[in-house]
């Protein structure tokens, strides 16, 4: 009994190698196959996320909002609030990681619509802890005279050192 | 002792950051074009697939202008890091087609030696890396010749890895790592001395860093085990005494320090760890060890009827683990554990949900959580979890498409609908006769001021006066030559002279007032004309937005469900792997507790056999104290094979 079960064991050891060998090679088959689809998914993503945006933001009403942090020690951003033409259109609560990635230096683009030509107005409200880890929250406006191009705004988030306060401005950019 | 899962976590945290300025200096580069900007917010959140979307789109629509050699960089290294390394190489060597900077160049041949590494080609990596210049940042210079001897140390050209080390200076961790490997080199070509100088030098490290805790532990570890293998156990002690008592690698350390203490004949001293080893987790090899060895010593000292009770107790606890093994076995097959792997939220594309998740406890947790940290495993995963999420999109756009098909169809209605109404002639005439009727007026202001038309410029109780003047004036001249007419012609002279100074008088405001007024007319009336302008274009343009994206629509879902089918497909092909690869690690450990059992059987047996043949035959049992003469030690005269201190293999790793 015990020499059936060595040898049974010796069997499978030497079986062992070829059977690795084998579904190595077919794991790096099926990889490869994974890899390409992977690739072909993206193709196909990036051109629905382009016909997407043809269809519902045509360039000649197209209008974003972006937001960035740049240093983001005197403030630590917990949500934001936009209002166009006081028309609340975006609202957004901050993870931890969605805050780190915008302080490493990632832009997050808090909204996407259609502005018809034109002046509005865009306002921004800010909440989450300031200096001092006080709850700190402020707003930042800005008129924008929209064309027939598509136009992007850029909330900032600054640090300003000499005041030891947070700065907020909306930057248009061309 | 290998570096290779430490190196390449640290290697996989790096990866990308090579890419971008300024991360990992605690100072964020700046961002010039803000698609850029967008697919660094995904990629730090480890969202690959939409940080590759960010760039693949912003690279259609031509919106980098600013950073498109950062761009590049960073979607070459995203596609590595999720698993593109076709794509990948492809891309880095497309951007070294082009003529790029020196300092880009660098980078991109960095990355490219990196992904032959991944790859296991290393002459090509090694070819790449020798075509780096002199432009890598000094933290990746560091990196570079760390990468490098790694690939001499794999294909046992020491010599050149020593030669690469020597002399190494970089920041506090490369350096420790490049010592380290230094150490394992030296140690290699049977420079001892010197290569155990340089683990000590690492061994020692006074350092708060844990990454630089755990390359100390190593250190110390292998320096244990390649003291022990030499027979200097007291010195081996010594090393392992350094390993932290909570860190990862304490259980193989507890382990060897017992061995160390045992070869200098401390036996009662060895038993000391090896008794908190046996409290600690049975899933551990060096932990299962331990219960062998803790038997095997006891017998040593010359007791067996404990060291039978501790037989017995390792044989029950190896039992029990391979009763839960069995069961495990039965649930994975069963596809419980594909059933916990599926990730908790859809849209999960980091696939972090399923390292939070519970998983039933039909899944006996510890052994998953051993088998989660195998990187065949891990890879596999990966790639289920990224089939998973395809599947997500796809089926996303799935949905959508039909709503896009929806809001073309209401949007070609509305136009149908409101174009004879732009489109008629009525608008037209109207704004044409304005544009007449204001001509009109703007030729008969320009009289007035030719003919300086005071009575134009009258108001309306002027215009009355001025009417009942001519009157009067046509009244008087009927009475020509009467003299009794002549106060009466007096009279009108004056008030038609007061009337006339007052209208003069105020000629140049009234004058101001009608210019302003046709100003503003015409300011209206261009402003209607562009607006029908704008209209009637809007319009001529509005089949734009619905023409040709049914056919765009229609060609997309296709593709979506040509791709769908094959994910599917490969999602089951990579459900078997999973399972295949929790089943082998399964049966690995299977083995080795069946092994460990054999082994504490037969030396039941042999202590049974040890007593029955002791004369007298003691009563019941032997004082744990009591001798007993010519009991038989393991054939080999070793300690249990799988207990033997292991030697320090000492390969660098990654």
């Amino acid at each position: 009994m015990n020499f059936l079960r060595a040898l049974g064991l010796l069997l499978l050891v030497l079986a062992l190698p070829l059977t690795a060998e084998e579904s190595a090679d077919e794991q790096a088959g099926l990889n490869e196959q994974i890899q390409d689809l992977k690739k072909e998914v993206l193709d196909l993503n990036r051109d629905l996320f382009l016909l997407e945006e043809d269809l519902l933001f045509p360039a000649n009403t197209q209008f974003s909002v972006f937001l960035s942090v740049d240093a983001g020690k005197l403030f630590h951003l917990d949500s934001v609030q936009l209002k166009i033409d006081d028309k609340l259109v975006a609202a957004h609560l901050y993870t931890e990681r969605e805050s780190a990635a915008l302080v490493r230096g990632g832009v997050q683009r808090l909204y996407v619509g259609n502005l018809a030509s034109g002046k509005h107005e865009i306002v921004a409200f800010f909440t989450g802890k300031g200096p001092n880890n006080r709850d700190y929250k402020r707003a930042t406006s800005v008129v924008i005279d929209k064309t027939e191009d598509p136009q992007f705004i850029e909330l900032k988030i600054l640090d300003d050192p000499s005041k030891e306060q947070p700065e907020f401005i909306a930057k248009v950019w061309e | 002792m290998s570096l290779s899962a430490s190196r390449r976590w640290l290697s996989a945290l790096l990866a990308g950051l090579l890419l971008i300025p300024g991360i990992g200096r605690g100072e964020p580069g700046e961002v010039q074009d803000l698609p850029y900007g967008l697919s660094l917010y995904h990629y730090f959140q480890d969202r690959y697939f939409s940080a590759i979307t960010d760039l693949m789109v912003a690279d259609e629509r031509g919106t980098i202008a600013h950073q498109k050699g950062e761009a590049d960089l960073l979607l070459g290294s995203l596609y590595l890091a999720y698993g593109l390394e076709k794509a990948s190489g492809r891309l880095f060597e497309r951007i070294l087609e082009q003529q790029v900077e020196p300092a880009v160049a660098d980078r991109v041949w960095f990355n490219l030696a990196r992904l032959r590494y991944e790859q296991g080609a290393l002459d090509e990596a090694v070819t790449a890396l020798e075509r780096i210049g002199e432009h890598l940042p000094p933290v990746r210079e560091a990196e570079r010749r760390n990468l490098l001897a790694n690939i001499f140390l794999k294909q046992k050209q020491y010599d050149k890895a020593i030669a690469v080390l020597q002399d190494f200076a970089g920041d506090a961790a490369w350096e420790a790592y490049a010592r380290f490997n230094l150490g394992v080199a030296l140690v290699k070509t049977g420079r001892l001395d010197e290569g155990i100088d340089q683990l000590e030098d690492v061994g020692d490290l006074d350092t708060d860093d844990w990454e630089l805790l755990a390359l100390r532990d190593k250190a110390n570890l292998a320096l244990g085990f390649a003291w022990l293998r030499a027979d200097q156990p007291k010195a081996s002690a010594d090393a392992f005494a350094r390993v932290r008592l909570r860190g990862p690698l304490s259980n193989k350390a507890l382990l060897g320090i017992g061995w160390a203490w045992n070869r200098q004949g401390l036996l009662e001293r060895s038993l000391v760890p090896w008794m908190e080893l046996k409290v600690r987790s049975p899933l551990d090899p060096a932990v299962q060890e331990s219960l062998l060895a803790i038997p095997y010593t006891i017998e040593q000292l010359d007791k067996p009827k404990l060291a039978l009770v501790n037989y017995t107790d390792a044989s029950a606890r190896f039992e029990q683990q391979l009763a839960e093994i069995r069961q495990l076995r039965k649930a994975v097959a069963e596809g419980e554990l594909l059933r916990a792997l599926r990730p908790g939220n859809l849209d999960d594309e980091s696939g972090e949900s399923i390292y939070r998740a519970t998983l039933p406890k039909t899944l006996s947790v510890p052994y998953i959580y051993r088998l989660m940290a195998s990187n065949d495993f891990r890879s596999a995963l990966r790639n289920y979890q990224d089939l998973n999420y395809l599947d997500y999109v796809l089926v996303r756009w799935e949905r959508y498409l039909p709503v896009f098909t929806l809001m073309l169809k209401e949007r070609r209605a509305a136009y149908e609908k409101k174009l004879p109404a732009v489109t008629s002639d009525r608008l037209r005439a109207e704004i044409a006769d304005l544009r007449r009727r204001r001509d009109e007026l703007a030729a008969e202001l320009a009289r007035v001021e030719e003919e300086h038309d005071l009575r134009a410029l009258a108001n309306a109780d002027e215009a009355e006066l001025l009417d009942t003047l001519a009157d009067l004036r046509k009244r008087l001249e009927k009475l020509a030559g009467n003299p009794d007419a002549e106060a009466a012609r007096d009279r009108y002279r004056l008030f038609h002279g007061i009337l006339t100074w007052q209208i003069e008088a105020d000629y140049v405001p009234r004058m101001w007032r009608l210019k302003r007024g046709l100003q503003r007319l015409d300011e209206a009336l261009e402003e209607t004309e562009a607006q029908y302008a704008s209209l009637r274009q809007a319009w001529q343009k509005a089949p734009r937005t619905f023409e040709g994206f049914d056919d765009r629509i229609r060609g997309q879902l296709q593709r979506i469900r040509r791709l769908k089918a094959r994910v599917e497909g490969l999602r089951r092909k990579q459900e078997k792997t999973v399972e295949r690869l929790a089943l082998a690690e399964i049966d690995r450990q299977e083995q080795r507790l069946k092994s460990y059992l054999v082994r504490a059987r037969f030396a039941q047996a042999r202590i049974y056999d040890r007593l029955a043949r002791m004369q007298p035959p003691p009563p019941d049992v032997v004082g744990p104290g009591d001798p007993i003469p010519g009991a038989p030690i393991p054939s080999s005269g070793k300690p249990p094979a799988e207990a033997a201190p292991a030697p320090a293999n000492g390969e660098g790793g990654k």
